[in-house]
């Protein structure tokens, strides 16, 4: 049995860490909150949270004319080196959420180029030097598109035992997108991720290793 | 053309390896097993405070490394390759996946130096992978071959190997059908031990390749016999069955680098069984009688695709046992060629080289035959044939009936007990002294003997020896002293025997007498004196034996100060 003094020092500690600590499972103190940010030695005066990426009306669609949760930021138009299998295989061009991430995160489309955003487009990117620019070079990254469980390879755990990771059905089919393993609206792990890296958890919801 | 046999065998084998995983070494997920590097790995190879399992090998981002998102660097060190005189692939240096094992294996690279982190993560237990067997180093011939191309014409090629379609499915080629070292780990999964991907009890991993013929029905592959006697061996398992191909190979820091034995010297392979202590027999107490096969004296220069004049003169185990086909001895009776000496190469009677000998004698003439060693001692004959295999030619004026029956039938000294028409083995008379044909318990075959010339009993070739059962024990095993003595076949056998105390090697060349050398003399009845006791009547006299038909001839020679001037015997 906890002795009264030990109960104290917990509780004090718990609430010394709810006051201190900003919520991160709130996108408003993470770092995809860009409203008035200054991003780089370039101030994005925009006080809107959620208009970089999203907007209420008249949002975008997709190539083939579907809605995509209500999109707002402008769509790269590069073309991406793929992450090859061991067995050879290029993956296929970013789809869906996944494109729009890669619409910042490509390093080569504007952070500030977002609909409703005339008055004071910069044309800032992230740098080069940082590690949320994937480049066009995916061959490094982990693939994504890709469905699961692979169809060729075992050693997959099914989705059912997932307690973070998510996988996106497209058309039917669940796919590994970069939303699989981030959530952009959560950054309360670090890096967005939806499962702790401790253990290396998140891998290991996928990889039956 | 593959037996039916051998996939039932391979898979009853694998399905044995699957179905009794040892249960104490069961990690089924990698944070299970020494590959976790994170500050919770159960090793003592770990990190002082990462948490992160993965990413000592891979990382989802930016990595700039290779498939499986590799984090690490490859590593810059130029590496020995395995060679071997067998191996046929001949591969250059590590690719593929190999490359990713060796970036920490080989111990040039910090565990914890990975792409994805600006500063190493700290190990608690030293920043390299220690020495010891996980630490290839980049001295690789001691370990087995990878990155080679296993495709079926190598296993074609090399007689030894199944074709790799008939891999099951937990021994996996890289893309390109290399083998990497993936195929016989996995890095994630430590089930067998080793982090093997099919046990190695019982072989199975090993001859999911390698098909050594012989292998499933020799004692090697199937005695239950425990080796906890032995007090040199470093074996995994409890029975020689259970060990099977570990029992003389190491796959990695392998002492003897080519095919990989356990020990540098040929024989210590068999002797740390065979010493007495696992096997039935003793062979190690037979090396250490003054004559015999001597495997000891010799290291380095057997090879098995040797050839009979290209190579030294040696003596390995393996020169007349195949270890992968041996079958255990039989007790008793005659066999063209023993079962320990099974698919081991020889060379006929005709002169050809077979892969598998088919008569114990064509093991013999290997080495005895047409390129012979020399053997230390060797009586002199009139006539000089070191050729064995031209001594017991069909042809020949006499032999012993090695690779023929006699054809005279008249052998009157022979022991009534022995048929006339009765083959030998070379093992009749070359054996050891205390084998079972020796009336000892000793092992049968020709690895020692207190008697020279590596004979199964005494035979005294010293001039001036008085005449005794003893002295001449290994003629009288077959041939009837008493016959001898009672002048059956030789008039005068008592007088030159007993009275003049003269050996039975100074007339007699007991293995036969090759036309290819015979002089002027007959050499009927395996006469071929010994001219270091036989001198010729004067200088222009040769030495010679006439032979005038049954039991009678002349002879033209001196010997022990006795002038023979066409004496005659008999009528």
């Amino acid at each position: 049995m906890l002795s009264n003094w030990r109960l104290t020092a917990a509780f004090t500690a718990v609430l010394a860490a709810t006051t201190m600590a900003q919520d991160m499972s709130k996108i408003v103190n993470t770092s995809h909150n860009m409203t008035n940010l200054d991003v780089w030695g370039v101030v994005i005066p925009e006080d809107r949270i959620c208009l970089p990426c999203h907007v209420s009306h008249n949002a975008r669609t997709d190539d083939n004319g579907q809605a995509m949760v209500l999109w707002n930021h402008a769509i790269t138009d590069q073309t991406f080196e793929m992450y090859t299998t061991a067995a050879g295989n290029q993956g296929r061009q970013p789809e869906g959420s996944s494109k729009m991430c890669l619409s910042c995160h490509d390093g080569a489309t504007a952070i500030d180029d977002f609909g409703g955003n005339t008055d004071f487009f910069s044309n800032v990117k992230i740098p080069a030097d940082s590690l949320s620019n994937l480049g066009t070079d995916l061959r490094d990254d982990h693939p994504i598109g890709v469905e699961y469980p692979p169809p060729d390879l075992t050693g997959y755990n099914d989705k059912s035992t997932f307690t973070g990771a998510k996988l996106i059905t497209i058309n039917g089919v669940d796919r590994v997108e970069c939303t699989s393993c981030h959530d952009p609206h959560d950054d309360s792990l670090g890096m967005f991720l939806r499962q702790t890296m401790a253990g290396s958890a998140l891998c290991l919801e996928c990889h039956n290793k | 053309m593959k037996r039916p046999t051998d996939r039932i065998f391979l898979t009853a084998l694998v399905a044995a390896a699957f179905c009794c995983p040892p249960a104490a070494f069961a990690q089924d997920h990698v944070a299970d097993t020494a590959h976790n590097l994170s500050a919770s790995g159960p090793g003592d190879i770990r990190a002082q405070s990462e948490e992160q399992i993965c990413i000592f090998c891979h990382a989802p981002l930016n990595t700039g490394g290779a498939t499986p998102l590799w984090n690490r660097e490859s590593s810059a060190a130029s590496y020995n390759i395995y060679r071997s005189s067998t191996f046929d692939a001949a591969p250059g240096q590590p690719t593929g996946s190999s490359k990713l094992c060796l970036s920490c294996h080989d111990g040039t690279i910090a565990l914890g130096r990975v792409l994805s982190r600006r500063d190493r993560i700290r190990l608690a237990g030293g920043d390299f992978i220690p020495s010891g067997l996980a630490n290839l180093g980049t001295d690789l011939s001691d370990d087995h071959p990878i990155s080679f191309h296993y495709t079926s014409g190598l296993a074609a090629s090399d007689r030894q190997l199944r074709s790799p379609s008939s891999l099951p499915r937990e021994i996996k080629l890289d893309p390109s059908s290399q083998l990497q070292c993936t195929a016989c780990h996995d890095a994630h999964r430590n089930a067998y031990r080793m982090f093997l991907t099919v046990s190695d009890e019982y072989g199975a991993l090993c001859v999911a390749c390698h098909d050594m013929d012989g292998w499933e029905s020799s004692p090697h592959s199937t005695a239950g016999t425990a080796v906890s006697g032995s007090t040199t061996g470093e074996w995994p398992f409890d029975t020689v069955a259970q060990n099977a191909c570990r029992s003389c190979h190491r796959t990695h820091a392998a002492g003897g680098h080519e095919r990989l034995m356990i020990s540098r010297n040929e024989e210590d392979n068999c002797l740390s069984c065979h010493d007495g202590r696992v096997a039935r027999y003793n062979i190690l107490a037979e090396l250490d009688k003054p004559a015999g096969h001597h495997p000891r004296r010799y290291s380095g220069i057997h090879d098995p695709v040797e050839t009979l004049a290209g190579s030294r003169p040696h003596v390995e185990c393996s020169d007349c046992h195949n270890p992968h086909a041996v079958d255990a001895p039989a007790r008793q009776g005659y066999a063209a060629i023993g079962a320990t000496m099974q698919k081991v190469p020889g060379l006929t009677s005709g002169g050809s080289y077979v892969q598998e000998a088919q008569f114990e004698y064509e093991v013999c003439f290997r080495c005895h035959g047409d390129a012979p060693v020399p053997i230390r001692r060797r009586v002199a004959r009139q006539a000089n044939q070191p050729n064995l295999r031209l001594k017991f030619t069909s042809g020949n004026p006499s032999f012993h009936p090695i690779v023929t029956a006699s054809p005279s039938g008249d052998t009157v000294s022979l022991d009534p007990t022995i048929p006339s028409g009765t083959l030998i083995r070379c093992t009749d008379c070359h054996n050891s002294d205390s084998g079972p044909r020796a009336g000892g318990t000793g092992p049968d075959g020709p690895h020692g003997s207190t008697h020279d010339y590596l004979l199964e009993r005494r035979y005294t070739v010293r001039d001036n020896t008085p005449e005794s059962a003893f002295d001449y024990a290994l003629c009288y095993k077959c041939h009837s002293r008493a016959s001898i003595l009672a002048n059956e076949s030789f008039p005068t056998h008592a007088l030159h025997v007993r009275d003049f105390n003269s050996p039975c090697s100074v007339c007699h060349d007991p293995h036969g007498i090759s036309t290819v050398v015979a002089t002027s003399s007959d050499h009927t009845h395996l006469i071929n004196f010994d001219p270091t006791v036989v001198r010729p009547l004067d200088a222009n006299t040769p030495v010679s034996f006439r032979d005038y038909g049954k039991f009678a001839g002349t002879c033209t020679l001196t010997c022990h100060g006795y002038a023979h001037d066409d004496t005659e015997y008999g009528n």
